[in-house]
């Protein structure tokens, strides 16, 4: 049921992999042509693969070697920083589901991965982006050679005809950082220009250009009005600063962008369509079509608005309307895309498909309020327009006020003006150190889904935890069976485990388990597994924080079965056990008029819980835990954790849960939930910021804020440390540009600031502002 | 000073032969994974 156990093979058939696949651009096909066995006839494909669980660059050696020693495999090219892989293959002798099992068998999960195109662009963007800054740096460093020696008095001793030659040189390697780095911000300076909008590239570029072209003029017209000193050092400190900058700014961008939709959405999801009666073909939900019948399992999603043919079954749509109740459908009553399948495998005809679906009018919502910027980079953009009409201004009116004096220094100090301020430090402030610090995180595996969950991060007071599989292990330990007098043990284990195949829910799971046959011997674990092949579970439906059901045809008998908590028993049905229930995570089988038997297992809580507990509470927060189990349960992990009876709440719904949530925020906390998707989804989406870590369901990662992928809950105390730090840099940021310019506008419009000097300033407060960011791509250096 | 106007002329040329080279060096891809290729050389194989 996990995106792990699917089989590759649907995946082998062209319509699926052509969406993850380009064609070869000239210099590769160029390459691989000598390499091309003598008997190919086809074309060469390029292909996106995602890798998960790559640790390290030889990690991607080990990757790469695999595919390429893979028959009909030309070349592959691993890269461990963005979890991808392009693969060179040719269709007649290679398959997709080969090279994804063997990157499995070596111990990594793999898929297709989409956005080959958009990956094309984005590496020559970035290529473009560092070759315009090279030119501006290299160009700089040589002109800076020039200047160096009209530094000073030099003018006065040196002939003539020497600096006329160093400002002819100056000249000559400024043309390619004019004509060609500085494009982009011609560019944005005149698209400002026609849609009558203000941003950073207008002052610059009108800077740049004055600088330039006065130069230009001293150069050429060395004894006229316009003096005798050139400004081309400063244009090409200035550019490739800024340059530089922006190099940076994209390298980082693209690195958290990329750690993100690695994970999700873009993993393809099959789903069954029916051809005949019997046969059914696995496609990739963007294949389907209006009027195709689809076969949807249980707990999967639908993919599409649809008409349930049959049989009935239960519902969750909570994600569409919070409510976490099952529904009950029956034939003919319509489905929602999005919501998830309870029961036992429908067949479903499909109405609506892709946009058109409820599903994703709220995903547009929940996208466009991720795409969103943070509050305080909005209110630094609000600034920035009228500062940079303002700075527009100072320049004209100071030039006017300079030009009696003398033409050079009114244009000169125009220009300082110009180049001094800098409202780029200022939008620059908030986007650099939120995405210096989601790639830090990205990095080592906690997702977060926006920009925004930081800032929300920073304002937290209270943290509320769920209980089973967050504050415990995953996994559970079978410490106790006991069965009723009816059935032999044999007979309990094969239908309890029968019928928990069928449910993710962590206690199924653990059932399910090897270790967990214990007390039997060898021989009698084999008669469990015979068993269990001739029972067939039909009717299956999952009962939200109650349990399991399912009809089954035992010795003769139509039997409905119920696997669960105590509240999914008969009244009065279980023995007493000697007290043995009390303290134990508990599962139940019975039927619907008796008890069947009982497993008790042993929850283990994470190791780190306590510390972490401790931790939150010196720090000043708020603490709780929600959880659906028996208050004693409860209170013996509570106890353990040093939490206090009136902050753990046993025996709650998840609409419990929310309300609980919705309760605490009315009261004017902020809220982060820390949860695992089962029997949470509501509460997920209704706190103020939402943890899951990657053992979660599919859902909750996707409806959460922030997915670790580490399984251990210091996590939740680094997030938080993580996002006060950001806040802080973010701070920091914003009080030096906003310092630097009040300092530097009234030194420049008074003649203070000679040209060069504007533009070290400039360059030099940018970066302050993008290295002051970049900290936050380090460890601190205490906690 | 008249060797000048042979050294700086040849300065130009040579930033502009450097500033091939970085063209060629980044077209053909290595700037693009540093940390990777610097471990390829201590792969067992």
């Amino acid at each position: 049921m996990t995106a792990q156990d699917a089989s590759f093979d649907w995946l082998d058939a062209q319509e699926e992999w052509e969406r993850y696949s380009a064609p070869l651009s000239k210099p590769e096909r160029a390459r691989l042509q000598m390499q091309m066995p003598a008997d190919a006839l086809g074309a060469i494909i390029k292909s996106q693969i995602g890798i998960e669980g790559m640790h390290c660059a030889n990690c991607s050696l080990i990757v790469e070697s695999k595919l390429k020693s893979l028959p009909g495999v030309l070349d592959a090219q691993v890269h461990a920083n963005s979890k991808k892989a392009h693969i060179f293959w040719l269709p007649e002798k290679s398959k997709p589901s080969a090279w994804l099992n063997a990157i499995n068998a070596l111990g990594y999960q793999s898929s297709l991965l989409e956005g080959i195109e958009f990956q094309e662009i984005k590496s020559k963007e970035a290529k473009l982006m560092l070759w315009r800054f090279m030119v501006a740096f290299f160009c700089m460093m040589q002109v800076m050679m020039y200047s160096a020696p009209l530094y000073g008095d030099s003018q006065f001793s040196m002939d003539p005809q020497s600096i006329q030659l160093l400002h002819w040189a100056g000249w000559v390697l400024s043309l390619p950082v004019l004509i060609f780095s500085c494009q982009p911000f011609f560019r944005g300076a005149y698209h400002d220009m026609k849609n009558f909008k203000l941003s950073m590239d207008l002052p610059v570029t009108i800077g740049m250009l004055l600088t330039f072209f006065l130069s230009c003029a001293v150069t050429f017209q060395p004894n006229g009005i316009w003096g005798m000193e050139t400004y081309f050092d400063s244009f090409t400190m200035f550019a490739s600063f800024l340059l530089g900058g922006r190099w940076l700014e994209f390298k980082l961008r693209n690195k958290t962008l990329g750690a993100l939709d690695a994970l999700m959405d873009r993993i393809p999801k099959g789903i069954e369509r029916q051809i005949t009666e019997a046969r059914f073909e696995t496609i990739s939900t963007h294949r389907i079509r209006i009027n195709d019948i689809l076969r949807v399992q249980t707990h999967q999603s639908f993919p599409a608005d649809a008409l349930l043919i049959g049989p009935s079954t239960w519902v969750e749509e909570s994600l569409l309307n919070g409510e976490s109740n099952p529904i009950s459908k029956s034939a003919h009553s319509t489905v929602l895309a999005g919501s998830i399948n309870l029961g036992p495998p429908v067949l479903i005809r499909v109405n609506k498909i892709g946009s058109s679906t409820q599903f994703a009018s709220i995903v547009q919502i929940l996208q466009e309020a991720e795409n969103s910027k943070p509050e305080i980079a909005k209110i630094a953009d609000r600034v920035a327009k009228p500062f940079i009409a303002m700075v527009l201004l100072c320049a004209l009116l100071s030039a006017f006020w300079w030009w009696p004096e003398s033409a050079t220094k009114a244009l000169l100090v125009a220009s300082s003006v110009l180049i001094v301020t800098c409202p780029c430090a200022l939008s620059l402030a908030t986007p650099s150190a939120m995405i210096a610090s989601a790639g830090f995180l990205a990095k080592r595996g906690v997702l977060m889904r926006d920009l925004g969950t930081l800032e929300r991060l920073d304002q937290i007071d209270y943290v509320v935890f769920d209980k089973t599989g967050t504050l415990t292990q995953n996994i559970l330990h079978l410490k106790d069976v006991f069965n009723s007098p009816h059935l032999s043990t044999i007979e309990l284990f094969a239908l309890t485990r029968a019928l928990a195949k069928h449910s993710p829910h962590p206690l199924c799971r653990s059932l399910e388990r090897e270790e967990s046959l214990i007390g039997l011997s060898e021989y009698q674990i084999l008669q469990v597994k015979e068993l269990i092949q001739g029972i067939e579970i039909l009717n299956f439906k999952e009962m939200p924080g109650i349990g399991v059901e399912g009809t089954v045809n035992f010795k003769n008998e139509v039997l409905t079965l119920r696997l669960g908590s105590y509240k999914s028993l008969p009244p009065h049905s279980l023995p007493s056990l000697n007290g043995a229930l009390i303290e134990s995570a508990q599962v139940h089988l019975c039927t619907d008029t008796q008890w069947l038997g009982s497993f008790l297992f042993d929850e283990e809580l994470r190791a780190e819980a306590r510390k972490v507990m401790d931790q939150l509470r010196n720090r000043g927060f708020g603490i709780q835990i929600f959880s659906g189990d028996q208050a004693s349960r409860v209170h013996q992990i509570s106890q353990a954790l040093g939490i206090q009876e009136h902050e753990a709440h046993a025996e709650l719904s998840p609409v419990d849960k929310l309300h609980r949530i919705k309760s605490l925020q009315a009261q004017g906390y902020k809220v982060l939930m820390v949860g695992d998707g089962f029997n949470d989804l509501p509460v997920l989406a209704g706190a103020d910021v939402s943890l899951v870590f990657g053992s979660a369901t599919l859902l909750a990662q996707e409806v959460a804020n922030c997915v670790v992928l580490n399984p251990s809950l210091q996590w939740v105390i680094e997030c938080l440390n993580h996002a006060k730090r950001t806040l802080r840099v973010v701070r920091q940021n914003l009080i030096w540009a906003f310092a630097y310019n009040l300092i530097c506008i009234p030194m420049a419009l008074m003649g203070y600031l000679p040209s060069w000097m504007a533009g070290l300033g400039m360059a030099l407060s940018s970066l302050g502002v993008g290295l002051n960011a970049y900290r936050l791509h380090l460890k601190p250096s205490n906690a | 000073m008249d060797i000048l106007y042979l050294l700086i002329p040849l300065s130009v040329v040579l930033v502009l032969l450097i500033l091939l080279a970085l063209w060629w060096a980044i077209y053909s891809n290595q700037f693009d994974d540093l940390e990777q290729e610097s471990e390829r050389i201590l792969k067992n194989d």
